[in-house]
């Protein structure tokens, strides 16, 4: 009788342990399409009823107390985690950094034949023309549009390039473009899950006091960390209780239920201004300076040297001055070296002692053409890629006869008349196939393909690692899904499983039942 | 891809889609590629083949500048040979035979008064052909393109005292270069004075055909105006004399044509060699960028249908489901 109503306490139980284990069934079917889930699985062990046993087999019978379930087991993978973690970090930083590049590439693409390449193509043509018909106002009307036309390439372009520059963390000064760059943005982002990390670890030390784990807890703590990787690879470390300490080159960021370090961000000029840096010229950092703010009080100033993977990397290099990446910056150096070069190379033809322009007047020759250069600046300063432009004085009316087309070697030979003389245009032509110094012993046009080659291998050069870092994350991204997300089937399976043993345990208990009837109406 | 662990139903439907978006964007990019008809749709695509379009083109786009170049050099020569033909006609068919004539002593004074006009209108007709213009610029002035080469000067009683040339001379310092290819250039300009000379009574320098025909004129001049016998014969001595600079003049101009003739060949050569260079930039462009039709033809239906198997695949996957559909 006793061992009829342990048997029948032991099924109850039993009935029990597999509704609740289709209950984790349940769960993860539930769950199988949410991102983040790692499957759940019920893990059983017997139960022991712990009395002395001795040599009595009816005691040992006595000690089986049926099933139990011993606990819940999320899968997971703490190594796969941390090669994810690194791998997308990585894969961020590429991202951001093709986004750049792209960007910058789209503007030099020379492939359509509209750009500066197009440009210093047809002003060399121009000039052609010029050298063809010197004393022709057409030609030289012509020669100076192509060379206007060249220098609002120049100019759209770098204006382009700045404005590329400045788009991710404001232009270094002002502050309120930093405020609303996307730089800004993300940094508040990663503050946000900051403050979402510390409060899971709230929520989780609250409820993992035990052996047992949370396990839905720990998969949003999961996430949340996988989310944080993609802006930078930062140092956790996971304590018992579920929680983790996040790091950064050992300061606390994020231990326990709280925040400890929120970062914050300044223009480049508020930076150096606090330093005492003379801003921009002895700078040669990133536009914007990231620091950490301790809840202590301490402030861990200009971290940009530390956050070199992830989206954050990504964002310092494309707006760092020698930064070894081509960013816009690197670019418009370029462009600026390229615009000084022409301007100079052009402006030394023009203004040369023995060169001569005309006066239309007399069909003379005349030495007008002396100060006046082609190339000046906009602004009166130094002549870049965005302050380059024409000289007024030429594109005035007659100013085209200003052009400096005769040249003579020995000055004893000149000869007022000689306006067909076009041997200073000839000087100006043979600039084109010159190695020129202050472009490294290329010619204009091949340091300008250079350049492009160069925006193009670094475009290319990011898409081949992107494709093979994309490789490698979706690689561990499926190794992840394949240990943590459900499978149906299995479910399935394990749901059958867990019914026929609650029916055949529902049996049990029907035949204890009936045994207990016989044996109540016993002798009735 | 290695897979550690069993599949999970995420993991199948992930693998598909990515299988299938691989897929798609391969399909695509060919699409791009026939569209465009051009292998490099970036510069990214192929950095090295773009650096080497842009000098191709900028090789092709030279061509064309030198080609024009060279046409229209080409029209100032054959324009000025044409010119120097007709003079050499003229000398040898016309003026040299009037010389000849009125060398002979034989002919009246109205019929030298006919012959003396006709060489005062040669010599305009040759000073004319002296400022002849191309392109509104004077061909014969050497680089004074815009300054009247040749003037005739006369005194009170209508005698030719000189005949100028204002250009320049033939020197390095005064010729005009057309570029024919990278860094070559072409002379074109003719510097008058040396194909058909001048002539001072003050200094008297008389040179080539200008210096021939004045000293013809002068002498006729005496003719006509019925000199005393002394000065008959000086006059027709000097007439006789001067027959040979006829045609010492036109081996003058023979030879400034030759040296442009050779100068027309030259460009001729060049042209030749810049259009072999023509084809093979354009055939090496094509090579570079150019897509082969053939072979993404191929590409594009392998992509498509691999494509359609892994939709294909995917919907099946869908219809075959899982142990759910038995249960």
């Amino acid at each position: 009788m006793a061992n009829l109503l342990s048997a029948l306490n032991m099924n109850a139980n039993s009935l029990k342990v597999n509704e609740n284990a289709i209950s984790v069934v349940s769960n993860n079917v539930a769950n199988m399409n949410t991102i983040g889930y790692h499957k759940q699985t019920v893990n059983l062990a017997t139960k022991t009823n712990e009395i002395p046993i001795g040599n009595s087999v009816y005691r040992q019978i006595d000690s089986l107390a049926g099933v139990q379930i011993a606990s819940v087991t999320r899968s997971t993978n703490k190594y796969l985690d941390n090669a994810y973690r690194d791998a997308i970090a990585q894969l961020a930083n590429l991202n951001q950094q093709q986004n750049n590049i792209g960007d910058i590439a789209d503007l030099f693409d020379e492939l359509d034949g509209t750009g500066i390449d197009a440009g210093l193509k047809s002003f060399f043509e121009a000039l052609n023309d010029l050298n063809n018909n010197p004393t022709d106002s057409t030609a030289r009307v012509a020669f100076l549009e192509s060379a206007k036309n060249l220098t609002s390439l120049m100019n759209s372009t770098a204006e382009q390039l700045q404005e590329q520059l400045y788009s991710q963390l404001g232009d270094g000064v002002d502050a309120q473009a930093l405020a609303d760059s996307p730089f800004a943005a993300d940094i508040a982002n990663i503050n946000d899950l900051f403050a979402q990390l510390a409060a899971v670890n709230e929520s989780l030390s609250r409820t993992q006091t035990g052996n047992l784990t949370a396990n839905n807890l720990l998969d949003t703590r999961d996430t949340i960390l996988d989310k944080i990787a993609e802006y930078m690879d930062f140092d956790i470390e996971e304590y018992p209780n579920g929680t983790v300490r996040l790091s950064l080159d050992g300061v606390d960021l994020v231990k326990g239920t709280e925040v400890l370090g929120k970062f914050t961000v300044q223009t480049a000029s508020e930076y150096c201004a606090e330093q005492g840096i003379n801003y921009p010229d002895d700078w040669d950092g990133a536009l914007a300076v990231v620091n950490i703010e301790s809840t202590d009080g301490r402030t861990f100033g200009n971290i940009n040297d530390t956050l070199t993977t992830g989206k954050l990397g990504g964002y310092l290099a494309s707006a760092t001055e020698d930064s070894g990446t081509v960013n816009a910056e690197y670019i418009l150096g370029k462009l600026d070296q390229l615009a000084v070069t022409v301007a100079d190379i052009f402006n030394a033809i023009q203004t040369d002692g023995n060169a001569y322009c005309i006066d239309p007047t007399t069909w003379t020759l005349s030495n007008a053409n002396q100060g006046v250069n082609i190339f000046v600046a906009s602004d009166g300063g130094a002549i870049t890629a965005s302050s380059i432009k024409i000289n007024d004085d030429l594109l005035a009316d007659g100013g085209q006869w200003l052009l400096a087309t005769a040249y003579f070697q020995d000055p004893a030979s000149f000869d007022a008349n000689a306006v067909g003389n076009n041997s200073n245009v000839v000087n100006m032509l043979n600039t084109r196939e010159a190695a020129q110094a202050g472009l490294g012993g290329l010619t204009f046009e091949d340091f300008y393909s250079a350049l492009v080659g160069e925006v193009g291998t670094a475009l290319s050069n990011i898409n081949g690692e992107i494709e093979a870092q994309q490789g490698i994350v979706d690689n561990l991204d499926l190794q992840r899904t394949s240990e943590y997300s459900v499978n149906l089937n299995d479910e399935l399976t394990d749901l059958v499983k867990y019914q026929t043993a609650y029916s055949a345990a529902a049996r049990v208990f029907t035949t204890c039942n009936s045994l207990l009837d016989v044996l109540v109406t016993l002798g009735g | 891809m290695t897979i550690s662990q069993g599949i999970s139903s995420q993991m199948l439907y992930t693998i598909l889609q990515n299988g299938m978006s691989t897929n798609y964007n391969n399909y695509a990019n060919l699409l791009a590629q026939i569209a465009s008809n051009s292998k490099l749709t970036s510069i990214a695509d192929d950095p090295v083949a773009t650096v080497n379009v842009l000098k191709t083109q900028k090789g092709l786009d030279n061509i064309d500048v030198y080609l024009e170049n060279i046409a229209i050099a080409q029209d100032e020569i054959t324009e000025l040979d044409d010119m120097l033909d007709s003079l050499n006609d003229d000398i040898v068919g016309t003026f040299k035979p009037l010389a000849v004539q009125a060398s002979n002593g034989v002919y009246d004074t109205d019929a030298l008064s006919a012959m003396l006009q006709e060489l005062e209108g040669g010599l305009e007709t040759i000073v004319q052909i002296g400022n002849t213009k191309f392109n509104g610029d004077y061909i014969f002035a050497g680089t004074n393109v815009k300054t009247t080469p040749f003037t005739i000067n006369k005194d009170a009683d209508g005698n030719i005292t000189s005949v100028t040339y204002s250009g320049t001379p033939a020197d390095g310092e005064y010729q005009r270069y057309v570029q024919t290819g990278d860094g070559t250039y072409e002379v074109i300009n003719a510097p008058g004075d040396s194909v058909l000379g001048y002539y001072d009574s003050a200094t008297g320098e008389s040179e080539g055909i200008i210096g021939t025909m004045v000293e013809t004129i002068n002498a006729l001049k005496t003719l006509v105006d019925q000199p005393t016998e002394a000065e008959v014969t000086a006059a027709n001595e000097a007439l006789y004399g001067l027959l040979d600079r006829f045609d010492e003049s036109v081996s003058q101009i023979t030879s400034v044509q030759t040296k442009y003739a050779s100068a027309y060949n030259n460009m001729e050569m060049a042209k030749t060699s810049l259009d072999a260079t023509e084809v093979n930039l354009t055939s090496a462009l094509s090579n570079l960028k150019d897509i082969d039709i053939t072979e993404i033809s191929t590409d594009l239906y392998s992509a498509m249908y691999a494509y359609q198997a892994s939709m294909s695949l995917l919907s099946q996957v869908y219809q075959t489901g899982t142990l759910l559909n038995y249960l």
